[in-house]
C-alpha cells in the first residue's frame, strides 16, 4: 500500500469505521502500529506481533525501556478496547524460517532482559537478608514457608507416615541434619552464598511441616463461598489429583535440584487442601497472590458497581476454568495452577464488588503465572562474624548492577524508544545486513529517517518491506459505533455519540480530561470541535479552579489537561479518543452483561 | 558516546510530549487492565493452558535461557536455579516430571554454542546431582535433526 493509500486510509477509517470491518486471520507475523491517545500514549505506539504473541518495548514503572511479551488476546483488549486506540497491522510476507528466525531473536532477548532483572533482584534480596541476619533491619518474609503454620495440628501426619514407609524412618531427620549444617554453615561462612541459605531454611521448613504434622495456615486458604459443592466428576480429579500430589512430594523429598524447598512446600500445601476439598465436598484452594500484593481500591475500577461486572464475568470464567481444570481426569499442574489464580482473581473481585480494598500481583510478577508463595519470617543462623565488610561490597555490587542495568535499558526520547529497540531487535535476528535486507525487503538502521516516530516506521514498512496485507482493528468505541449505525437511524448515532455527555459508549473519565466532542471520527470538523474541546477544558479549569480547595485540583487538571490535547486538533490532528475501566468482547453487547447466559467470546482468551 | 540527533527548538518543545509514545498508561493499563486482566494473566492463560496453545511457552523460554547459560558458562546450581524459576514462571514447580522442559533445556545449551567437550563435563556435573535430569538434557542436546543455530 502507497503512502497516499496509507495516508487516506488513516483519514478515513474513523468515518468509515461501521464498513471498516476488520479481517484479521492471525497473520504470522505483522508490525502492528497503535494509535494515539491521552497520558503516556500521545505518540502512538508499535508492536510486532507473531501468530498469538506480541512483542513490544515498553517504559515501565522502573523507568527502564523493557520488552513486554503478551498474548494477543490481550493486547488488544488493553489497546483497542481499554485504551480505545485502532491498530493497523501489517503482514509481512515472509518464510516460516525467517519468522522462526525474528521469534527466537525475540525471545533470547526477553530471556537475557529476565535473568539480568532477576540477577539483580537477587543482589537486593541478598542485601535485605543480610541486613535482617545483622539485626540492622527486619528479617524479609521466606516465600512459601508462610503456606504452613508453627503449630501442630492435623495436617501431614498422613504423609510423614508414607514417606517412612518410603526411605526409612530416619530419612527426614537426615535431610534436616543437612539443612541445619547449611543454615550453620552460614553463620560461619563469609555469607557469599546467600541463596543456598534461603534453599536450606525453605527444605527445613517442608521437612518439618512434614515431620511435625504441620496444617496449612488459615490465610493461605482460599475458598468461593458462591462456589457450588463439588460433583462426582471433580471428586474424581481431586481423588487423582492428591495422589499424585503424593508421588510428587516424596520425589521432590528426594530430589538434588537446588531449589526443591519452595516446591515441597507449594505440593505439600496443596496435598493438604486437596484432601480438605474431598473431605468437605467443597473446593478449596490455596490463595496465589504473594504477601506483598499491592492492594488498591474499587475507585481505580470505576467503583463497586463497576466492579460487580467484572465480578460477574470473574465468576464464568472461574466455572469454566474449574471444568476444564476437575473433569474427571488427573489435573496436571498448570491447569490446577490457572484455577488458583483465577480464583484468587475472582475473590478480589467479589472484594471490591462488596466496596472492599482489592490486591494485585506486585509489578515483578506481572508476565509470570501466580503460584502460590504465601511467605514467612524463619529465624536461622546467629551470625558469627561481622556482616559490615559483606554488606558494603554488597551495596556496592548492588549500585554497579543498578548502573548497568539503567545503560543497558536506558530509554531515550528519540535514540533508545519502542520503536528504535523493535527494529534493532528485528535487525538482530539476522546474521547481518544482507540477511536483514533479503528477508524483509530493506534493512533500516533504528530511529533512521524518522523512523523512530511510531507512525513513521509503519509508513516506512507499509511502503517498504514485504507487506503482504493491511488490516485494521477498530478501537472499541469505534467497533460499538459501528454496531450502533447499523441497529439504529445512523444521523441521530452520530449526533448523540458525538458528545462525552450524551453518549451511550463512553462514560467521562476524568483521566482523558475535560473534553466535549470526541474529534477521532470528525476528521473534516475536527478543528471546529477542536475550538470547541479547547473552550470546554479552559472553561472546567476555571470552574475547577476554587473546587481545588475540595478535590485535590482534580477538575482543575482534568481541564487543563483537556484544553492541552485539544490544541492538535485545531490542526486538524487527533490525539484524544477516550478510554474505557472495562470493554465488553462482543459489540452491542453493552449494559445486557447479566443477561447473558452463555459467556461471550472474551477478549483476553477463548472460553475453553 | 551516542551521537544524539539534533533537532530546531520548535521541534524539540513539541516532540516531548507528542512522542511519549513507550510509556505504559498507568492508570489504564496498571489498575485495569491487570484485574480486569482477569484479563492479563489469568484468561490468557485460559487458552494457553487448556487448548495448549501455550504448551510451547515454557520449553522455549527454558531454551533461551540455556542459550545464555552456555554463552557464560554458568554452573549446574545456577543453571537448576534458573529452569526452577522460569518453570514456575509458567505455573509449573514440579519441572523433574515435565522432561521436555529439560530437553529443550539441552537444546538450548548447544544453541548457546556449547561444546561437545563441555557438554561432557556439564553432563557429568548435573548426573552427579541427579542421572535422569542429566540423561534429558543430554538428550536434547544431541536431539537429531537439530540445526543447531547458534543465536
Amino acid at each position: 500500500m502507497n503512502r497516499l493509500a496509507r495516508c487516506l486510509l488513516a483519514i478515513v477509517t474513523p468515518a468509515l469505521a461501521p464498513l471498516a470491518v476488520a479481517e484479521d486471520n492471525a497473520p504470522t507475523l505483522a508490525i502492528v502500529y497503535i494509535e494515539p491517545n491521552v497520558g503516556g500514549a500521545s505518540g502512538g505506539h508499535i508492536a510486532l506481533r507473531i501468530d498469538e504473541e506480541v512483542y513490544h518495548f515498553q517504559r515501565g514503572g522502573r523507568e527502564r525501556l523493557e520488552l513486554i511479551r503478551e498474548e494477543w488476546p490481550c493486547f488488544e483488549h488493553s489497546y483497542a478496547g481499554l485504551q480505545n486506540r485502532s491498530l493497523l497491522l501489517a503482514r509481512l510476507e515472509l518464510s516460516p524460517d525467517v519468522v522462526q528466525r525474528i521469534r527466537d531473536h525475540l525471545t533470547l532477548v526477553y530471556a537475557r532482559q529476565q535473568e539480568d532483572t532477576y540477577r539483580h533482584e537477587r543482589l537486593v534480596r541478598d542485601r535485605a537478608w543480610l541486613e535482617g541476619l545483622a539485626g540492622v533491619a527486619p528479617l524479609p518474609a521466606l516465600p512459601a514457608a508462610g503456606l504452613f503454620t508453627v503449630s501442630p495440628t492435623r495436617g501431614t501426619g498422613a504423609l510423614r507416615e508414607r514417606v517412612r514407609q518410603h526411605f526409612g524412618n530416619t530419612f527426614i531427620e537426615k535431610r534436616l541434619r543437612v539443612a541445619e549444617a547449611i543454615i550453620a554453615d552460614l553463620a560461619a561462612s563469609d555469607g557469599a552464598d546467600l541463596e543456598s541459605y534461603r534453599e536450606a531454611l525453605l527444605e527445613r521448613e517442608a521437612l518439618r511441616a512434614i515431620d511435625e504434622g504441620r496444617a496449612v495456615a488459615a490465610e493461605a486458604l482460599l475458598e468461593i463461598d458462591a462456589a457450588p459443592s463439588l460433583t462426582d466428576v471433580e471428586l474424581s480429579s481431586l481423588v487423582a489429583l492428591e495422589r499424585a500430589l503424593e508421588q510428587a512430594t516424596l520425589a521432590l523429598l528426594n530430589s538434588s535440584r537446588p531449589d526443591r524447598g519452595q516446591s515441597l512446600l507449594v505440593t505439600l500445601a496443596r496435598w493438604q487442601v486437596v484432601g480438605l476439598s474431598l473431605e468437605r465436598k467443597r473446593l478449596i484452594l490455596l490463595d496465589a497472590l504473594p504477601d506483598d500484593a499491592a492492594s488498591f481500591s474499587p475507585e481505580a475500577l470505576g467503583g463497586a458497581s463497576a466492579v460487580q461486572g467484572l465480578a460477574a464475568r470473574a465468576a464464568r470464567v472461574f466455572t469454566e476454568v474449574r471444568q476444564a481444570t476437575l473433569d474427571g481426569d488427573l489435573p496436571d499442574e498448570t491447569h490446577y495452577n490457572l484455577l488458583e489464580e483465577i480464583a484468587t482473581r475472582y475473590q478480589e473481585l467479589e472484594r471490591g464488588a462488596r466496596g472492599e480494598t482489592m490486591r494485585h500481583e506486585p509489578s515483578r510478577l506481572l508476565s509470570a503465572r501466580l503460584v502460590p508463595a504465601r511467605g514467612r519470617v524463619v529465624e536461622g543462623a546467629v551470625l558469627k562474624w561481622d556482616p559490615e565488610p559483606r554488606l558494603l561490597k554488597l551495596r556496592e555490587e548492588l549500585e554497579r548492577s543498578r548502573q548497568a542495568l539503567a545503560t543497558r535499558y536506558e530509554y531515550d526520547l528519540l535514540a533508545r524508544n519502542c520503536v528504535t529497540e523493535l527494529v534493532r531487535a528485528i535487525n538482530d535476528s539476522f546474521p547481518d545486513a544482507a540477511g536483514a535486507e533479503r528477508a524483509l525487503g530493506e534493512r533500516l538502521e533504528p530511529g533512521a529517517r524518522w523512523t523512530f516516530w511510531p507512525s513513521v516506521l509503519f509508513d516506512r514498512v507499509a511502503t517498504h518491506w514485504r507487506v503482504s496485507s493491511i488490516t485494521l482493528v477498530p478501537s472499541y468505541r469505534r467497533r460499538e459505533l459501528a454496531h450502533l449505525y447499523r441497529e439504529e437511524f445512523p444521523p441521530l448515532v452520530y449526533l448523540r455519540e458525538a458528545t462525552t455527555l450524551t453518549s451511550t459508549i463512553y462514560t467521562p473519565r476524568a483521566e482523558d480530561g475535560a473534553f466535549l466532542l470526541f474529534t477521532d471520527d470528525a476528521a473534516l470538523l475536527r478543528p471546529l470541535y477542536g475550538a470547541v474541546n479547547l473552550a470546554y477544558g479552559l472553561m472546567s479549569a476555571l470552574v475547577g479552579l476554587p473546587l481545588s480547595l475540595f478535590d485535590d485540583g482534580e477538575r482543575l487538571s482534568a481541564g487543563l489537561n483537556g484544553a492541552f490535547y485539544s490544541l492538535p486538533e485545531l490542526a486538524f490532528l487527533n490525539i484524544r479518543k477516550g478510554t474505557f475501566a472495562d470493554v465488553e468482547a462482543e459489540p452491542g453487547s453493552r449494559g445486557r452483561r447479566q443477561d447473558r447466559a452463555v459467556p461471550a467470546q472474551n477478549p483476553c482468551g477463548r472460553a475453553p | 558516546m551516542r551521537s544524539r540527533r539534533r533537532f530546531p527548538l520548535p521541534l524539540a518543545l513539541v516532540l516531548p510530549p507528542l512522542l511519549s509514545a513507550c510509556m505504559i498508561s498507568e492508570s489504564v493499563s496498571v489498575s485495569a487492565s491487570q484485574i480486569l486482566g482477569l484479563a492479563s494473566n489469568s484468561i490468557k492463560s485460559i487458552s494457553n493452558s487448556i487448548t495448549g496453545g501455550g504448551q510451547a511457552g515454557a520449553p522455549r523460554d527454558i531454551k533461551a535461557y540455556a542459550v545464555l547459560c552456555a554463552q557464560e558458562n554458568t554452573n549446574e546450581v545456577e543453571f537448576l536455579r534458573g529452569i526452577g524459576r522460569i518453570a514456575r514462571q509458567h505455573g509449573i514447580t514440579h519441572w523433574e516430571a515435565e522432561p521436555h522442559l529439560l530437553v529443550a533445556a539441552g537444546e538450548g545449551l548447544r544453541s548457546g554454542g556449547m561444546s561437545e567437550d563441555d557438554m561432557e563435563r556439564f553432563g557429568a556435573r548435573l548426573a552427579a546431582r541427579d542421572e535422569t535430569t542429566a540423561q534429558w538434557v543430554l538428550q536434547g542436546y544431541t536431539l537429531e535433526g537439530y540445526g543447531g543455530r547458534a543465536q
